[in-house]
Formats: structure tokens, C-alpha cells, sequence
């Protein structure tokens, strides 16, 4: 409403005296019910003076709308709200029965011989009857405003639910597919073959076996939003006993989750791939390998999450490479799920390496 | 099918920084008796000095390793490349790559015994080929320019540009335009005459009056003609190791 355009201004002016026009010629139908009752007065005055007695009502329209849009009806009932409201009743009413008594002094349209009396005692007779049709008129305008000001907010929250809805299927889908990273599957059965070419059969069936849970997790239970923290842990572990075979020595992991921890409630594939990038960007770029420790914890009614890698340091730039859009994904899905209250912050630690920290409210355990 | 004309045993290496990927080759290769001694590196750095040192036959070469990847060997090795080299990686994106950068197969993890077959005996069949006759080293180059014919030592020249298919000869002050892309010409030329020092210049090392440290850290290559050209970093310690001013002994 702040910048209306003139053309637009003069329509919507043009609209509000259409409409109360034709609630003036409504009005001025008793005119022809007075016909039939056999009166006979100066109808086309007594018409025009229906019909323009409507016109403090169409003035007031937009202020009317205004007030409606500042102070929503039936739904904000503060003092303020009220005053306002009733106040405005009160003045169009009062501003209305002046109209209407000095129109009639004016137009005279019942062709009274003298004069119908002094302008104050005619509006005070009309007075409590115009109150009344303002009352009414002003609450079917409030109920206009409420309708479509509902429907406005349907709407509204309708797209809202749709966006959330499509972000969550995106981040699931790259959750999918990141587990479904191909070259990790062929170097995993590349690695079984040459166990198996080097006749080492159990070890060969055992990694098989880690291969199939891990894919039967990421196969069955990727539209799980919360998993408990344990089966995180374990499915990290089949993924690390995956990797501590193809990379040996190269690889060291800690795992430290206190068994009270492990009931609570967290985002499903939370652990797994921030751990599968701590390996990418700190062991795998290392011919000496290197070290990684996952940790959790709690502080009065937050989880910790902290996934650490002792590599290469964050280029100045992380936030735009390929760390920093892999990281905006798993930001998405945690803002789905927690809206603002979780933290998310990957640094480079005083004592070098990488560490990633996600910060959790406690859910039920 | 592979001819046997060669006699004596193939040496391998194999580099993969996963010993299980290195072990499915190790395993095959010593079933072959025409195969000799397999060495296995972990990484591309390690790689560089053992072929340096021990110039095998065959290489066997993982894409994706740490710090120093497959096409990062090849391209500081230049004409020192092994003359069969087979890629084995799980990533079939970079088989053009491999090709263009003289890879004899590319094999995709994991594979069959008789893939692997395929693959070494496309290799025996090239590394009897190369016994047979053995690629020349080329003393002089012909190029033809404008209804012209200039015969170039190899000696003459200072220092070679790549510029897309072409390489550019920079012979005093002249330059001379070939036909023929920066590796292939690499390969020709005298492995220890020239060296590479960016990925696309090749320098004549006795052209080379010395290096020198810029302001923004990185180094130059001076000319005896004064000309100044860049070092890449990565090919700086190779410059330096065939230059004899290797930092470790400093």
C-alpha cells in the first residue's frame, strides 16, 4: 500500500464508488416500496439523496481498510485494537447522520413545506439509526478483511510447506546418493578381490558382510528423520571397518560415545558422512595417512557432535569449495528439522587439522 | 596375441596407495613367468624415485593418490616415462585423460583375471615391439615453414612452448613452429638435455643460467639469452634434482 501507483490509485477509487453507488441505489429501493404504498413525494430528490448520503462511507473505505489490515478483526483483541475499532464506528456514524441530516435540509425531499428543523435536531433524531447501519456496515467490511486476509495466509503457508517439503526430498536424495558414492563401492570390491586372489577367504566374507550392512542401512532407512544415536555409531562403524581395511595403517580412528548418549534421538546419516569427508580432506590427500576422532557429548540439554581430522587446514576460501557446499547440505536438513536452534561450525582447531562441531537440542531419551 | 620375442623378464611397478588394490595385482603378475621383479610403491612421490632408479618395464599407475596422483607422475617424469604404462583406477571418467597422457590400457576396478590378461599382454606385445627396435632419440628436428626447410640440432634449442597442437621452438632469437604437441616432442627429445618446468614449457638444462626467488614466493628460471621463465611449483624439485642443487643437501 506504500506505493501505489497514480493509475491504480484513481482505479481502486473508481471500484470503491462503484460499490458504495450500488449499496446507495439498495438503499434507495424503498423508494419504490414507498411508490407502491401509494405516497407521493419528489422521488428523484428523495433518490439522490439516498444514494449520496453513502458518501462519508465511501470516503472512509480505505481508512477503514487500513485500520481492518493494522488491528486483523476477531483475531487481535487488545485494548488498543478495540479502541481503535470502536472509535472508528463511532466517528463514521456520527460523521454519517451529519451527512444525512444536512442532505436532507439541503434536498428537502420529502417536499415539506417549511424547512425540516434545525440541522442539530434532525442529526441527533437520526443519530442512533446511522450508529446502528455503521455498526453493521463496519462489521461486514471487518468480515470481508478476515476472509481474505485467511485466505492470504492459507496460501502462504501452503508454499512455505511445499518449499520446506522439496528441501527435505533434495537433502535426502544427496544423502542417498553421497552413500551411494560409486567409487567408494568399487574400491570396496576391488579391495575384496585382492583379498580373495590373496586367499584370504574369512577377511574376504567379512568385508562382504560389512559391505551389505552398510548398503542395507543406506537401502531401507533413508527417510527416517531420527535415528538414535547408537545406530549412527554402528553404522559409522561398518563404514570404518570398511575403510580401515582398503587404507590399513593410514587410517586411525577413535570413536568416544558415553553409553548414556547413546538412546538420544539425532538426524539419520548425521556421522557416517561427515566422517567420509574427514577421510577425503584429511587422510586420503596424506601419503602418511593420518588420524580421526569422533566424539559426543552433552551440556545441560545440548548433544556436541565433534568430528575432528588431524590433515591440512582449511583454505581461506573453504566456504565456497567443495567442503563448504557439502557442509550446506547437512545445514539444510538440520534447519528442517531444528529451525534455528542448532549450531554448525567447522574450524581449524590451535592445535592444527580440521574439526566440525554440530551442536544439537536434547531430544527425549 | 602376444609374441614372446623378448627374452628377458619383465620388471612391473605397481603404484596404488591401497595395499589391497596393489596386492590383486602383485597376486597375478607372479603367476606369469615371462614377469621378473615387481617392486610396489604407495605413492607418486615414491613412484618418481624408483623409476628413476630402477627403470622398469611396466607400470601399473592408480589415478587418485595422495599429494602426488597418476597424471602428476607422468608429467614429472617426461621422457623418463616406463614405455608400457597401464592406469587402474574405479573411475572411468579419466580413461581420455590416460590416453592423451600415453597410457598403454586403462583398467577399471575391480577386474577379471582375463581383463588383466587383455591388459598385459598388450603390454608384452608393445615392450617386444620396443626391444626390437628401440625408439631413437632424435638428434634433429626438420621444420617446415613457408616453402622452407630448417634442420634444428636438438642441442640448438633453448627452450619449447606449448601452444595447443603446435610447439613452439625457441632457438636464439628465432622461434620455429611444429606441428607436434609439447609431450610428444618430450618423449623424442633427450631425457637429459631437457627438462620440463611448467606444464607447458620444456627448458634446454644448458641453457639454464640459473633460478631465481620473486617477491611473490615463487621461483623463475633464468636464461644464459636473459630470457625469464616461469617454475611451476610442482616441477620445482625435479628442476632441482636434475639441476644437482637438490634442497635436501643444502
Amino acid at each position: 500500500m506504500d506505493e501505489i501507483p497514480v493509475g491504480a490509485r484513481s482505479i481502486r477509487w473508481l471500484k470503491i464508488a462503484a460499490i458504495w453507488f450500488g449499496v446507495g441505489l439498495i438503499d434507495a429501493d424503498m423508494v419504490f416500496a414507498m411508490r407502491a404504498q401509494g405516497t407521493h413525494y419528489d422521488w428523484v430528490r428523495l433518490s439522490v439523496m439516498l444514494v449520496l448520503s453513502w458518501l462519508p462511507w465511501a470516503l472512509a473505505t480505505p481508512f477503514v481498510f487500513g485500520l481492518g489490515r493494522r488491528y486483523p478483526p476477531f483475531r487481535v483483541t487488545t485494548l488498543p485494537a478495540i479502541c481503535a475499532h470502536v472509535g472508528a464506528v463511532a466517528a463514521i456514524g456520527i460523521i454519517f447522520a451529519a451527512w444525512s441530516a444536512f442532505l436532507e435540509i439541503v434536498l428537502n425531499p420529502l417536499g415539506q413545506p417549511q424547512s425540516p428543523g434545525p440541522f442539530t435536531d434532525l442529526w441527533r433524531s437520526r443519530l442512533y439509526f446511522r450508529l446502528l447501519i455503521s455498526l453493521i456496515v463496519y462489521a461486514f467490511m471487518m468480515a470481508i478483511i478476515y476472509v481474505t486476509e485467511s485466505r492470504q495466509r492459507i496460501a502462504r503457508q501452503q508454499t512455505e510447506a511445499a518449499r520446506l517439503n522439496e528441501q527435505l526430498s533434495k537433502a535426502e536424495l544427496s544423502a542417498l546418493r553421497r552413500q551411494m558414492e560409486p567409487h567408494f563401492m568399487f574400491n570396496t570390491l576391488n579391495a575384496i578381490s585382492g583379498l580373495i586372489r590373496d586367499n584370504r577367504n574369512d577377511a574376504a566374507v567379512s568385508m562382504i558382510v560389512g559391505l551389505s550392512e552398510f548398503l542395507r542401512r543406506a537401502a531401507v532407512d533413508s527417510n527416517r528423520p531420527q535415528v538414535a544415536l547408537g545406530e549412527e555409531v554402528e553404522y559409522l562403524q561398518r563404514y570404518l571397518d570398511i575403510q580401515k581395511v582398503r587404507f590399513a595403517e593410514r587410517l586411525q580412528v577413535s570413536v568416544d560415545v558415553p553409553a548414556e548418549l547413546l538412546p538420544v534421538q539425532v538426524p539419520n546419516l548425521i556421522l557416517q558422512p561427515l566422517v567420509e569427508n574427514a577421510i577425503k580432506h584429511g587422510i586420503a590427500k596424506r601419503a602418511g595417512g593420518g588420524a580421526i576422532r569422533v566424539a559426543a557429548s552433552r551440556s545441560d540439554d545440548r548433544l556436541s557432535l565433534r568430528v575432528y581430522n588431524d590433515g591440512p587446514g582449511l583454505p581461506a576460501d573453504w566456504a565456497t569449495s567443495r567442503v563448504g557446499i557439502g557442509l550446506s547440505n547437512l545445514r539444510s536438513r538440520l534447519q528442517i528439522l531444528y529451525g534455528t536452534g542448532f549450531e554448525l561450525n567447522l574450524r581449524n582447531p590451535d592445535t592444527g587439522g580440521v574439526e566440525v562441531l554440530v551442536s544439537l537440542p536434547l531430544g527425549e531419551v | 596375441m602376444h609374441s614372446d620375442k623378448r627374452s628377458a623378464p619383465i620388471r612391473v611397478l605397481v603404484v596404488d596407495d591401497e595395499p589391497l588394490a596393489r596386492r590383486n595385482l602383485t597376486v597375478l603378475l607372479r603367476r606369469d613367468p615371462g614377469i621378473g621383479c615387481i617392486a610396489e610403491c604407495e605413492s607418486g612421490a615414491d613412484a618418481l624415485e624408483e623409476i628413476r632408479r630402477t627403470r622398469p618395464d611396466l607400470m601399473f599407475l592408480d589415478v587418485q593418490m595422495p599429494e602426488c596422483d597418476g597424471f602428476d607422475v607422468l608429467e614429472l617424469l617426461g621422457a623418463e616415462v616406463p614405455p608400457t604404462v597401464v592406469f587402474v583406477t574405479a573411475h572411468d571418467e579419466y580413461a581420455l585423460r590416460a590416453f592423451e597422457a600415453g597410457a598403454l590400457d586403462y583398467l577399471l576396478k575391480p577386474f577379471d583375471d582375463a581383463r588383466f590378461q587383455r591388459a598385459l599382454n598388450r603390454a608384452k606385445d608393445k615392450l617386444a615391439h620396443y626391444a626390437e627396435t628401440p625408439p631413437q632419440r632424435v638428434e634433429r628436428l626438420v621444420v617446415r615453414s613457408a616453402g622452407r626447410v630448417v634442420f634444428l640440432d636438438a642441442a640448438e634449442i633453448d627452450w619449447i612452448e606449448a601452444a595447443d597442437y603446435y610447439a613452439c621452438l625457441h632457438v636464439g632469437n628465432a622461434t620455429h613452429l611444429l606441428r607436434r604437441t609439447l609431450l610428444d616432442l618430450e618423449r623424442d627429445l633427450d631425457g637429459g638435455a631437457f627438462c620440463r618446468i611448467h606444464r607447458s614449457i620444456i627448458v634446454n638444462l644448458d641453457r639454464i643460467r640459473g633460478l631465481e626467488l620473486r617477491e611473490d614466493g615463487e621461483y623463475e628460471v633464468v636464461l644464459i639469452s636473459g630470457v625469464r621463465l616461469r617454475l611451476s611449483r610442482r616441477f620445482r624439485r625435479n628442476l632441482q634434482d636434475r639441476l644437482g642443487v637438490n634442497s635436501r643437501r643444502a
